[in-house]
């Protein structure tokens, strides 16, 4: 199931849909598969970007075939975390949000989910792997699903 | 390029009009700009309008210039439509000097509108999260506030700034715009009822927060021979610098430098101006704390001096170097396309020495603009600077 904007076909209440941007990650349809983000490496200069690009941004290589599809590691380390108080319709207030480096270089925006979690101990180096959930509640009140990341 | 004057303001008191539109604030400053310019309507022979969320609100999208415009008799001109975010309006008035600088025509309208109260808080917030990356950050629930309490949070912990002092630039701003009488809030606040207001995102709290409101600006620009006709002691344009965010990430974040540093460069390079000549500015803060970075950016101190510029007072009003008399984001008002040119028009009072109960003396001859707009991957979107002179 990759994420798509299926919104309009979801009546609340039923099975969780995205509505999201297409081609950001991908979520296991079974057990036996791992969830993962979907990124882009240049075949130059081997830098890789979230979401896929078109263009490298150091190469601006004309010809889109040096830039190849590529999964993002599941885990990565917190470089910022907090809570927030305030937010636009659809979240629930408070929740944490943050930015995760991942080993290929790659900064990841996403909510933080956790056990016990606060401002304290959301700090920087903190290990935390992508999981696939609820993010937030569309207009019509159907529950959009995508990529947040659990702090361990 | 030839120089370029600022020959016009107007502003509307910035708040709530329920019973006000896009046309009429408009039109109130757009007669207010060219009456203070001496000149006539007709005369106007470009105009760019700034609105960045009337679409998302009202529906009228595409147009809105020309929907505006038409209120007060002004067509057969060309007409940009211009958004950009909380730097919407100085991007107007780029375009505006560009039109003049250029010798393309010598009397240019820069307008900037917006009515965020719509007797819908939710769909004005709504709106407002769209100045962002809205697929990977937007609708996975990031907004301004994470990211200015994220920057504030980093200031803190690197340079030892601390929440009072965040919560003095709150203060000052509001004491600057008790003496606004074009500021949504004229209330003093104490710093205890700046830190004990609801938590937002630690440290901010709310009374840090610039709130959500309606308003227009508009400003006139001219060639510098028109502008003499009107007046002795034309105020003119150093520089006109736009720029959007860079294209970072997490390897070069940190040893890029702040944009609005790398703006502020630029314009000191191209105005022969220098920090050190400024006599009045108006920064954005959208949220109080990063007024204090802000300083550091333009070279009002030294990195990591932010802070203590607050603590000694050198921004106030009686300061070495005023910073928001008008009262900020945070005391004037921030609806979002009106704030551009409505920082450039408090600059253009107190050059002036228009200001009123809270003028500046003696009368700065320089002053700065900085407008920051948007994010996108971890800057501004759009982030603009001018420098004015006398």
């Amino acid at each position: 199931m990759a994420g798509q904007d299926t919104s309009k076909d979801t009546k609340k209440g039923k099975e969780p849909l995205p509505f999201l941007r297409p081609g950001l990650f991908v979520a296991p349809l079974s057990s036996e598969e791992t969830p993962h983000l979907i990124g882009s490496r240049c075949k130059l200069c081997g830098r890789v970007f979230f979401p896929k690009r078109t263009v490298c941004f150091d190469c601006k290589h004309l010809d889109t075939s040096t830039m190849e599809e590529v999964h993002l590691s599941l885990k990565g380390k917190l470089h910022t975390g907090l809570f927030v108080h305030a937010a636009p319709e659809g979240f629930k207030t408070p929740y944490a949000i943050g930015f995760i480096d991942l080993p290929e270089g790659v900064r990841v925006f996403s909510q933080l989910v956790g056990e016990n979690l606060s401002d304290e101990v959301l700090t920087a180096g903190r290990e935390a792997e992508m999981i696939i959930e609820k993010i937030r509640e569309d207009e019509a009140g159907n529950d959009v699903v995508a990529y947040k990341f659990k702090v361990i | 390029m030839r120089e370029v004057a600022v020959s016009g303001v107007s502003m509307t008191r910035f708040g709530k009009y329920m019973e006000k539109g896009l046309r009429e604030l408009s039109a109130e400053v757009i007669l207010g700009a060219a009456n203070d310019a001496g000149i006539d309507l007709k005369d106007i022979q470009f105009a760019s309008v700034g609105n960045s969320l009337a679409g998302l609100i009202t529906g009228q999208e595409s147009v809105r210039g020309q929907v505006i415009l038409k209120e007060v008799g002004l067509g057969g001109i060309p007409v940009t439509n211009v958004e950009n975010a909380c730097a919407t309006s100085s991007t107007a008035f780029f375009e505006c000097w560009m039109a003049v600088a250029s010798g393309y025509c010598d009397v240019a309208l820069a307008l900037g509108v917006e009515k965020l109260f719509c007797g819908d808080t939710a769909r004005s917030n709504a709106a407002l999260a769209t100045c962002i990356d809205v697929d990977v950050e937007g609708r996975m629930g990031f907004s301004f506030l994470g990211w200015y309490a994220a920057e504030a949070r980093s200031h803190m912990e690197t340079y030892g700034t601390t929440q009072e002092q965040m919560a003095k630039v709150s203060v000052k701003s509001h004491k600057n715009g008790s003496l606004n009488p074009y500021a949504q809030y004229q209330k003093e606040v104490s710093i205890e009822e700046v830190l004990s207001s609801r938590p937002i995102a630690w440290p901010i709290t709310l009374l840090m927060c610039a709130p959500i409101g309606d308003g227009a600006a508009a400003a006139i620009l001219t060639s510098k021979d028109i502008a003499r006709r009107h007046t002795s002691e034309p105020i003119t344009i150093a520089s006109s610098e736009l720029t959007s965010g860079r294209i970072l990430d997490c390897r070069r974040a940190e040893s890029a430098g702040a944009l609005t540093e790398m703006l502020a460069k630029k314009s000191y390079e191209k105005s022969g101006i220098g920090p050190e000549d400024l006599g009045v500015v108006e920064l954005h803060d959208a949220f109080s704390p990063a007024e204090i970075s802000i300083y550091e950016d333009l070279g009002l101190c030294n990195r990591g001096e932010g802070g203590r510029l607050v603590d000694e007072g050198k921004t106030e009003i009686g300061g070495t170097i005023p910073v928001n008399t008008s009262g900020g984001l945070a005391a004037k008002g921030h609806p979002v396309g009106a704030t551009g040119i409505a920082m450039i028009t408090e600059i253009v009072w107190q050059l002036r020495g228009l200001a009123g109960k809270r003028q500046v003396e003696p009368r700065p001859k320089v002053g700065l603009v900085q407008n920051g707009g948007g994010l996108v991957a971890g800057e501004y979107a759009a982030d603009a600077i001018h420098i004015l002179k006398r």
